[in-house]
């Protein structure tokens, strides 16, 4: 028999089997999720037909329409909050040394492994305690589960800007002092695009955290602050029909075209300038 | 009026918590100079840099640059600009824009910008380079970006740390050649940190030898060689045979030692008797094999081995007192070090005039 390299053993139809299997228990449930968005039935156990009726009758879902809204402007605003806080902390972290320093670091990662449900909890018992007012006008109503999202988002951001500075070369930085930059130049012009990649990974996992939360924010909404991870399940617990999964076909692919937005962002491809 | 050097160090000092890392120093660079800190790692000279470039604070003193006190002037507005040792090109931008950067952030027009930075290009022969980026240059070829980059600033002091370590040996020998015709060009003081005393002997016109935070020895290369101020300056440049000598007295300006494998003899010494230790140096390529004529010193010898290097050899000889001399031999023809065996006895003899008597 041949030697075979590492990349060989892809040619194993044992392996090959196996690689198979991973891919069916991946994904086969949101292919089914799909396909059965386009089910002809109202009970959705068996296909009975291809109909696109059922996404026509959720975009008119003005329920469901109204938490997607609400979804789509609390990821936004968690994302871009929590991009900015986390990226800030990780700069300060990686640049000064102050007291406490090494508490406050393992504090940080705190959000990541606190359980969801406890984290929910504490939170809803924190904005009753400081009185957070409710019934406010949209989307000011919204307030309680921003803040929330960013308290659990930022961490992650932290983490991942934090392993790009890892690599930065503190000489990079000097160098950009010695040619005359000020310290706010050197930010600008030689950190940040440093860190670019960190940040834009960082903001996505932080908007796909926050898109698709339920724990956390089903403690911290109301009756009027309807997310639509929220509503789904509510809808769901009326039965599963084809609606239900039209509206996660529909999320699913605003959460694909941000990757590949961001993947975009990355590695813009190399023009001349 | 004589005008200031160019640096001056006033009774500098750097101490990291409980480990000193530069001792009190004075130090005065000249203007023009292409001045060489030399010494092992750990001996204070790339914290002398960076206290220069302002990246580390002096624990006492002063550094003047061009007579103007340096203590409060933060690294960005020194006119000093430093070439870094992993050269530091930024690697998200083209090279036209890492030259440029210095002049973009001081808000320099972009035409004046545009002009000098393919002027500065020009100057390290990297013409038409402007659009690459650093990942597409060669190692040699980011060196030349980062001097580019720190002399379009038109700065009166250039730092060179380490300038050629990180280059193989073929490029090294180019950039020395360059580096030095760049100096004579832009007429910039250069100061260069540096380790390998070959390149600072070739390079520079004035050279520190650094030990343990202290300087042991400011002088031109050739009084460095031929003239150390201590055994180990003279140990550390070059290489050098040393008897121990003992002083028996001083006459006319000469000094009167015991060298035990060639008895009495005078040596011109000048200043305070030395104290301490004494010790008789000689070059391994001012020792002659055979004996001498008047004016030299003979001593006898057993050869122990023979190192050949192609173009020269290394005779190692021990004394009969038990020292270990090293005897250059240049290899003019093929068979110039043929007749010499391990174990033979040899004579070896040195001028007078080049020996030298070092404390320490």
């Amino acid at each position: 028999m041949a030697e075979r390299g590492p990349l060989d053993y892809g040619r194993r139809w044992s392996l090959r089997l196996w690689l198979a299997a991973t891919l069916v228990f991946l994904y086969a449930p949101i292919a089914i999720l799909v396909a059965f968005s386009f089910n002809d039935s109202k009970r959705n156990i068996v296909w009975r037909g291809f109909t696109t009726d059922y996404y026509v009758k959720a975009w008119h879902n003005a329920a469901l329409i109204e938490a997607f809204g609400n979804t789509l402007v609390i990821a936004v605003l968690a994302t871009v909050l929590s991009t900015v806080i986390g990226t800030l902390l990780a700069i300060g972290l990686w640049r000064f040394r102050f007291p406490g320093k090494a508490a406050f670091d393992a504090a940080v990662a705190l959000p990541i492994v606190i359980p969801e449900i406890s984290f929910g909890v504490a939170l809803l018992v924190f904005f009753n305690r400081i009185g957070m007012p409710t019934g406010l006008p949209w989307p000011l109503n919204l307030a309680p589960i921003v803040a929330s999202h960013v308290a659990f988002c930022f961490p992650f951001v932290t983490v991942v800007v934090r392993a790009r500075l890892a690599g930065f070369d503190r000489s990079f930085e000097e160098a950009s002092r010695d040619l005359g930059a000020s310290e706010w130049q050197t930010l600008r012009h030689v950190l940040l695009p440093w860190l670019k990649p960190g940040i834009v990974a960082g903001a996505l996992l932080a908007m796909t955290l926050s898109l698709d939360d339920f724990v956390i924010t089903f403690f911290t909404s109301g009756p009027d602050t309807v997310t639509f991870p929220v509503k789904i399940y509510s809808m769901v617990r009326f039965g599963a029909t084809p609606e239900v999964n039209a509206a996660s076909t529909a999320l699913i692919l605003v959460t694909v075209l941000l990757t590949v937005l961001a993947m975009r962002l990355q590695n813009p491809a190399r023009k001349p300038s | 009026m004589t005008r200031p050097p160019i640096i001056r160090f006033e009774s500098i000092a750097k101490s990291f918590g409980d480990t000193v890392a530069v001792e009190p120093l004075d130090l005065d660079i000249p203007r023009n100079a292409f001045f060489a800190l030399l010494g092992p790692s750990g001996c204070g000279k790339t914290t002398l840099l960076r206290m220069l470039a302002g990246f580390e604070t002096p624990s006492t003193g002063r550094i003047l640059i061009d007579g103007e006190d340096m203590a409060r002037v933060p690294p960005n507005r020194r006119p000093v600009n430093m070439v870094f040792q992993s050269y530091a090109v930024f690697p998200h931008m083209s090279v036209a824009q890492n030259v440029g950067y210095g002049l973009m952030v001081t808000g320099t027009s972009k035409p004046e910008i545009a002009r000098r930075v393919e002027e500065a290009l020009a100057m390290v022969r990297l013409a038409g380079f402007g659009r690459r980026r650093p990942d597409q240059l060669s190692g040699g070829q980011r060196q030349r970006v980062a001097l580019a980059r720190a002399l379009v600033k038109r700065p009166k002091l250039l730092l060179l740390d380490e300038p050629l370590s990180a280059l193989d040996r073929k490029l090294r020998e180019d950039m020395q050649l360059e580096l030095v015709r760049l100096q004579h060009e832009v007429g910039i003081t250069f100061l260069m940190v540096t380790h390998d005393q070959e390149e600072a002997l070739s390079m520079a016109t004035d050279i520190a030898v650094m030990h343990e935070g202290r300087v042991l020895q400011v002088a031109p290369p050739r009084d460095l060689y031929e003239h150390p101020a201590c055994r180990r300056v003279a140990d550390f440049i070059g290489s050098m045979n040393l008897l121990p000598a003992r002083l028996r007295g001083m006459a006319d300006g000469c000094a009167q030692v015991e060298v035990e494998e060639l008895g009495a003899i005078a040596l011109p010494w000048q200043g305070e008797p030395p104290q301490g230790g004494l010790s008789l140096g000689v070059r391994p390529e001012k020792l002659q094999l055979g004996e001498g004529g008047p004016g030299t010193a003979t001593l006898e010898g057993r050869i122990e081995q023979i190192a050949y290097f192609g173009d020269y050899s290394h005779l190692f000889v021990r004394s009969p007192a038990g020292q270990r001399l090293t005897v250059l031999v240049n290899n003019v023809t093929r068979r110039a070090d043929a007749g010499f065996e391990p174990h033979q006895v040899c004579r070896l003899h040195f001028a007078l005039e080049d020996a030298m008597l070092l404390p320490g």
